[in-house]
């Protein structure tokens, strides 16, 4: 084999890679729901980048909508860049088996960097900004000007691609996070002291874009190359580490947590195992270490948001309402399938353990949902009561649900593969499991709707209520999960063991 | 007096049979060694005795009471079949830590009963602050033996203990098994594909193939040359049809 194949066959093996994924091994009956949800949220943002001009317009009543939307524009790619932070990987777990053979590094440096740009977050905004810019470049201005603001966003998208992959590939954690925090707490300082001088700058760039000045595109351009060159030279240091040489961070009970949950009565063993579980993993621990970003997020969005009545977000109230074990719990008990064979066969109760679990979840939801309810106290007081419902409703009516519906997701997952969009342990099952439960709220709504203390306290009523129920009788409902749980025991263990 | 009992226990998958035994017995503290080929059907026993697996048909019994559906083994017994008994993201002693937990062991009783063990570990698992998912095979492979044997079983189920392990770790897995049985009386099945081990300390040689049991020996007493000779005729059987 030549070095001068090795590119073309690298590239071979990143299309395989993405073509023989976990989630297009998936039912008609799943690709199809899931091609439809993408629709849905490509639906979504293209419907928001054609209203934005009407809004903008009447925030912005003296300027032009094109002209109001370039003044947001670094605040927009700020918070793109903060997502990327958070979800965005590098597509590194495909190297490790190429670092014995006779391919340089260079190579597959280069291999890396060139299979990163094919990701979801470098195109994922121009839905929203094709038809914005069409409604207020393509039509009332020219093409020249709709392709080159097209053009400004992408590299702007792309500085903030090549940041990402800097600060993920880098060696030397702690220098880099010191870093990417200090760059983002400079925007954001920047942003939020001087909004004026940080959106007149973000509006000359975006003019600059449409005028097609040379240097608005040369300068982020440039960035992304010096980022990029700096990132091969990081990743081809970091190989080592990617090879599995690193010892871990955290030695043996060194959290106070963890030694906190092992004091627990009864439930210890578990709650220390679960908060391992999650925290030691990155599919697990991506999801919590979101949370507090949440806690500060919803009631910025709350207080933001147009809307005055909470049945206008009770979709987003649902997902945050039950903290982290909302997410979690959806995945059941597939989180243990790699060594439930010892659960199953050492001196555990099946009733305890899911329990167990259950106040573990529970007791976390408490933690993050009363920090954010005292923040929406602030930022829209109204949202408080049927936030609290909700929570009760979730960490309750929802809760049961998932822990008894999580027996039928019998997929093994390996919660240390990937950090975000757990495709791997998603099924048909699982699917309509949380749509159900998502479009539970409905039922609750058209109940409040009848009752006569207005819609905003008939629904926390309606909420709190039956959350209240059950979670006083939740030893019934867990007893039943339990039972269940037996019955599908050895063909949960079977699924469980299939690698 | 009779720690485990099978009873016309079958597996199947389809229409093949993983396991068709009629009738087994081990007496309370024999050292018990299962040998056969691949696919011979000594994982999918130590499945169905562990209740991790349902039978297609018959039971099997410790200490007198069904396994399947029951818990009462499990307090007094020890296991390790692979890598799906081990918890990943733990520390090894993290691990013994929380099995010892599940047996009503203290930190400091899982501490002195893992001294049996510290030659045996050799200084590559305890105290090395790592995961045991970035430990080597050989190295899980003691994390199970120790987790298994450490709780003091009254009945110990390991399967194929040797693999992966160094010739001196084969040796002492050897030498702690035998010791266990005779200072406790421990009742062990323990299975590999490697004959000498299971002579050197069995009291007792079970040979499965297709899921049937078509020998039962008791050394010295019985020559295990027998056992040897049938390995060697079925190599030769497949090399024929091979050739």
């Amino acid at each position: 084999m030549t070095s001068y194949n090795i590119p073309k066959i690298l590239l071979q093996h990143g299309w395989l890679s993405f073509r023989r994924a976990h989630y297009f091994d998936r039912s008609m009956g799943v690709k199809v729901l899931m091609v439809f949800v993408g629709f849905i949220f490509i639906w979504y943002l293209a419907m928001a980048g054609a209203l934005l001009p009407r809004l903008l317009v009447h925030v912005f009543p003296d300027k032009e909508p094109h002209h109001a939307f370039f003044s947001i524009l670094l605040y927009l790619y700020a918070a793109d860049l903060v997502t990327r932070f958070f979800v965005q990987s590098p597509p590194k777990q495909l190297i490790v088996s190429y670092l014995p053979l006779p391919v340089s590094r260079h190579s597959l440096a280069g291999f890396i960097l060139l299979r990163g740009w094919f990701s979801i977050f470098n195109i994922y905004l121009f839905p929203l900004l094709i038809p914005l810019f069409m409604r207020t470049l393509l039509f009332p201005l020219s093409a020249g000007a709709f392709w080159l603001a097209l053009l400004g966003c992408f590299l702007l998208g792309a500085v903030n691609h090549g940041l990402i992959t800097w600060f993920k590939t880098w060696p030397g954690k702690q220098a880099r996070i010191a870093a990417l925090v200090l760059f983002i707490a400079g925007a954001g300082v920047a942003g939020g002291l001087y909004p004026s001088a940080f959106m007149s700058l973000s509006e000359q760039l975006g003019r600059a874009f449409i005028a097609g000045n040379p240097w608005a595109f040369m300068l982020p351009l440039a960035a992304v190359i010096f980022l990029q060159s700096l990132s091969k030279k990081g990743l081809i240091q970091s190989f080592y580490d990617w090879a599995g040489s690193g010892h871990t961070s955290a030695p043996a009970g060194s959290s106070r947590i963890e030694k906190f949950f092992a004091r627990v009565p009864v439930f210890g063993p578990y709650w220390e195992l679960e908060w391992k579980l999650i925290m030691r993993n990155k599919r697990a621990s991506g999801g919590i270490k979101q949370w507090p970003l949440a806690i500060i997020g919803i009631p910025l969005f709350l207080y933001f948001a147009p809307g005055e009545s909470s049945s206008q977000y009770i979709y987003l109230l649902v997902m945050v309402a039950g903290g982290y074990g909302f997410y979690h719990l959806q995945y059941a008990f597939s989180w243990e399938s790699r060594f439930f064979d010892l659960i199953a066969s050492r001196d555990t109760n099946m009733y305890r353990f899911i329990r167990a679990k259950y106040y573990f979840y529970a007791l976390l939801a408490v933690l993050q949902i009363v920090p954010m309810l005292i923040l929406i106290g602030f930022a829209a007081p109204n949202m408080v009561l049927p936030m609290a419902g909700m929570s009760l409703y979730v960490t309750g009516v929802i809760f049961a649900f998932l822990f008894y519906t999580g027996i039928n997701n019998s997929t093994r997952i390996d919660p240390n593969k990937r950090a975000s969009f757990n495709f791997e342990g998603t099924s048909g099952t699982l699917f309509m499991t949380i749509l159900a439960a998502m479009f539970s709220v409905i039922f609750l709504m058209i109940i409040a709707f009848f009752l006569p203390f207005g819609m905003e306290k008939s629904i926390a009523l309606v909420t709190g209520v039956s959350g209240l129920a059950f979670i006083l009788l939740h030893p019934k409902w867990l007893r039943a999960t339990a039972r269940k749980f037996e019955r599908k025991k050895y063909h949960n263990l079977n699924k469980y063991r299939e690698k | 007096m009779t720690a485990i009992r099978i009873e016309q226990l079958i597996k199947k998958y389809g229409q093949q049979a993983a396991l068709n035994i009629d009738h087994l017995e081990v007496e309370t503290g024999t050292l018990t060694g299962i040998v056969g080929n691949n696919g011979a059907g000594k994982t999918t026993l130590f499945r169905l005795m562990l209740d991790l697996i349902e039978p297609t048909g018959g039971q099997a019994l410790i200490e007198g009471k069904p396994v399947a559906g029951s818990d009462h083994w499990k307090p007094f017994t020890g296991s390790y079949l692979d890598e799906g008994f081990l918890i990943d993201f733990l520390t090894p002693e993290e691990y013994f830590y929380f099995i010892g937990k599940l047996h009503g062991m203290d930190p400091g009783a899982v501490d002195e009963k893992l001294k049996v063990f510290t030659r045996f570990t050799s200084d590559e698992v305890v105290g090395q602050k790592k995961y045991i998912r970035q430990l080597s095979t050989g190295n899980k492979q003691k994390v199970g033996i120790v987790a298994a044997m450490m709780v003091q079983p009254r009945l110990l189920i390991l399967d194929e203990p040797f693999n992966y392990l160094d010739p001196s770790s084969q040796i002492m897995v050897k030498r702690l098994l035998k010791a266990d049985n005779e200072a406790r009386n421990t009742t062990m099945l323990v299975s590999s594909h490697n004959l000498n081990h299971l002579t050197d300390i069995c009291s007792r040689v079970i040979l499965l193939e297709k899921g049937k049991i078509i020998k039962d020996l008791t050394p010295p007493q019985d020559d295990l040359r027998e056992v040897e000779q049938y390995f060697s005729v079925q190599a030769e059987d497949q090399g024929s049809d091979q050739s």
